[in-house]
């Protein structure tokens, strides 16, 4: 059987894993590093350049470099959280049809997907050329809080990339999975995931080898970036107190902020205060301008603690749901990046009222957990379990507008309920049912999924037809409804119309296209191999560590084999 | 189509299981069925799955346990029982039919709609003194949780028929189960000031 590996798709940086004979091990990028930056740049040359490479041009060719991508995904350009987006990024976006997002780049359109599959390709390929064979399967993470289309559209990116997705399981739960916790000891966990774009909290219950999911609440738009732009407004605000020029309308001038608020965050971590200076940075009457100042540890809690702070509601919340205290909670279990900051540790703490635990490295316990989930897809581990849950509920819209739910959030998945179905007028021959997901009692506020027509209904008195639907949600969190005549036991037609996303063919038509594009775009040292290459190398090469690594490379994989004997 | 099994049967466990023994039991039951694990037939291990784990989340709730277990032992009466009528009791006999006729159309909704089913008991009751009818009022009633409604639904059922030792065991059994749970209720979780 073909491997599969694990991939973290992080809103700012992705990161691959797998299990190599019961091992597991982080993939490093073809410049050695262990994460790469989910960047994708279109260069004014016609090629295309991905992670590091797209990420370190990315001052100069701003408009043409798509970063964040994931907060895209699945989305209608009039969504609100797109609304606010759109004016921290600085590519174009533009409504599709169907209304979902689009990425406009030198003239040519791309779909959310299609940008991320760029990025999948770019792993799959690096993943190849370490492992020295072809990959063809994947199991990828998404935020616990990513609704239908989401997954659907990160499911598409992995087609139109070339990677089947035999699994998307959420990123708490990943990470979670990942831990050396001894599952079969009775242990209930939180794992509190703030990365670059989403927060997610979930509460586990271990015991057995089975990760059974009690809660899971979140927010879709809340992370490392939000962090990043209260550091941004704050110097835009002390250079025009001291210059009297506003940096906001300088694309160029916004991303340089946006690179020396990172970094400068990222220091005070571990520094009291840093010096943050920006040489040239706009032009005043009286000459150049330069942007110098220091920022304190204090100050940047200062300006980011409501940031912070706004974790705590799904953390009650998930708590409530799981109907614990937090005295209840054996570990609470930090993960992303952004949790190396003592301020989010701090909130943390208070929250659960006892130390985080932080046993697992924020950047990779994502992807680790990613490749642990795949070695149970392929057979490999048999003694451990997952069993998620799905963050919202599902319904149908009813008499009035009004939402009705058939499966509540927090209900364990796999899951199926059905519902009967009858005629309600003489002779009708078809009923319509509008799928939405979310909690608020209109159906109207809450995300639509799609529109199913039942069809075929036998003729007769009203009442008397009896069709049975069902609406299961899969162990990926996608769902999925078909009918059933109670009366001949034959499945019953549907006519599916997603309210999003992209068909089957536009999916086989860009994996074409994308395809080729790609490799004919990618510069040419990263021209992608065919699979047989692989296969003979592997043939020539040498026992265990291919031949042709550079020192760096094989550091790493050395510094993975000391972690795991540690 | 074969016998829907009850949860405890489901399971593979005795009604008077422990909470351990039914964790236990679903934790075993997870590893056989779980789609993770049949990668061969995925349809039937969803399905299964899903079975498994909604008994197990009700067995495993101390609140709704006990309900489920009345619910096994009080199901809904399918047909009305049979009463003679004489001749000058026609008037009562036309009622009486209608009755049924209402009876079976809230039998048929049972499944499709709670609360479509529970109008039609009600107006089959008022039609004629139907001690199933009531009945099955109580029934939906305890389905949606109503066990006061419930108490009063069995009661009258047991009033217009008090030779039925099914009636009277019905009302013996839910004032059995309405002590236990308010024994369960009495001792909240503590919600340390959240």
């Amino acid at each position: 059987m073909s491997k599969i590996i694990g991939i973290d798709l992080g809103t700012t940086n992705s990161c691959v894993g797998i299990m190599e004979d019961g091992r597991l091990l982080i993939i490093p990028n073809d410049e050695g590093f262990r994460t790469t930056p989910s960047v994708v740049a279109f260069t004014k040359e016609g090629s295309i350049l991905v992670g590091n490479a797209a990420k370190r041009q990315q001052i100069m060719n701003p408009e043409n470099t798509v970063f964040s991508i994931k907060r895209f995904m699945g989305r209608k350009y009039t969504d609100k959280e797109v609304a606010n987006d759109i004016k921290l990024i600085p590519y174009k976006l533009q409504p599709a049809d169907n209304g979902d997002v689009r990425v406009e780049v030198l003239g040519r359109i791309y779909s959310p997907p299609e940008i991320s599959a760029m990025v999948l390709m770019k792993l799959k390929k690096d993943s190849e050329n370490y492992l020295h064979e072809p990959v063809e399967k994947a199991v990828i993470t998404v935020p616990a809080y990513f609704n239908d289309s989401q997954r659907q559209a990160t499911k598409d990116a992995g087609k139109i990339a070339g990677l089947e997705v035999v699994r998307i399981i959420n990123e708490p739960t990943a990470a979670a999975l990942s831990s050396d916790f001894d599952s079969k000891n009775k242990m209930k966990i939180v794992i509190y995931d703030l990365g670059g774009g989403t927060f997610d909290v979930s509460i586990l219950k271990l015991g057995k080898g089975i990760f059974e999911v009690m809660s899971t609440s979140g927010d879709t738009h809340l992370g490392g970036d939000d962090f990043d732009q209260a550091i941004i407004d704050y110097l835009i605000d002390d250079f025009y107190k001291q210059e009297h020029i506003d940096l906001r309308n300088d694309r160029v001038a916004l991303q340089r902020l946006k690179d020396a608020a990172e970094k400068a965050k990222i220091n005070l971590s571990t520094l009291d205060s840093v010096e943050i200076t920006l040489q040239f940075i706009a032009v005043g009457k009286d000459g150049p301008k330069h942007l110098q100042t220091i920022l304190t540890r204090d100050q940047l809690e200062h300006i980011t603690k409501d940031i912070a702070e706004r974790t705590a509601g799904p953390c009650e919340k998930a708590l409530d749901a799981a109907n614990l205290k937090p005295s209840e909670i054996d570990e609470v279990v930090l993960v992303g990046g952004q949790t190396k900051m003592p301020l989010v540790r701090n909130v943390v703490q208070r929250i659960f009222r006892k130390e985080p635990y932080l046993g697992l490295n924020p950047d990779e316990a994502v992807a680790a957990g990613a490749a642990k989930q795949a070695s149970v897809l392929k057979g490999d581990i048999r003694d451990i379990l997952l069993l998620d849950v799905t963050a919202f509920s599902l319904g149908l819209k009813t008499e009035g507008g009004i939402f009705s739910k058939i499966i509540d959030k927090n209900s364990s998945i796999p899951t199926r309920k059905s519902d009967m179905y009858t005629n309600t007028i003489d002779n009708q021959s078809f009923v319509r049912i509008e799928v939405y997901q979310g909690e608020k009692p209109m159906a109207a506020d809450n995300k639509m999924i799609g529109t199913f027509d039942l069809m075929g209904i036998p003729p007769g008195k009203a009442g008397t037809a009896k069709i049975s639907v069902m609406f299961d949600i899969d162990a990926n969190g996608i769902i999925k409804v078909s009918a059933k005549d109670e009366a001949t036991g034959k499945e019953q037609a549907i006519k599916i119309t997603p309210d999003s996303g992209l068909s089957g063919s536009e999916v086989d038509k860009m994996k074409k296209d994308i395809g080729e594009e790609f490799s004919k775009k990618m510069s040419a040292n990263e021209k992608l191999k065919a699979p047989q290459d692989y296969r003979e190398e592997k043939s020539k090469g040498a026992e265990g560590l291919p031949g042709e690594l550079d020192s760096r490379k094989k550091a790493s994989i050395f510094d993975i084999f000391k972690k795991k004997e540690r | 189509m074969a016998k829907k099994l009850n949860h405890y049967e489901l399971l593979e466990i005795f009604p008077a299981a422990t909470q351990d023994e039914v964790e236990n039991a679903f934790q075993s039951m997870l590893y056989k069925y779980h789609p993770d694990h049949n990668p061969d037939k995925p349809d039937w291990a969803h399905e299964k799955t899903s079975e498994v784990v909604s008994a197990y989340k009700i067995l495993s709730d101390p609140q709704r346990r006990p309900i489920y277990n009345f619910l096994i032992f009080a199901t809904l009466r399918e047909i009305p029982s049979e009463e003679k009528f004489s001749i000058f009791q026609m008037g009562d006999k036309k009622k009486y039919e209608e009755a049924c006729a209402l009876f079976k159309e809230g039998v048929d909704l049972y499944e499709t709609s709670k609360t479509q089913s529970l109008l039609k008991f009600q107006q089959s009751f008022g039609v004629y003194r139907l001690a199933d009818a009531v009945y099955n009022m109580g029934v939906i009633y305890i389905n949606t949780n109503k066990k006061q409604e419930a108490m009063r639904a069995f009661q009258e059922a047991f009033k217009i028929n008090p030779e039925s030792q099914f009636f009277s065991r019905t009302v013996d059994k839910l004032t059995e189960l309405m002590k236990e749970m308010d024994k369960a209720s009495g001792q909240p979780k503590q919600n340390e000031g959240r």
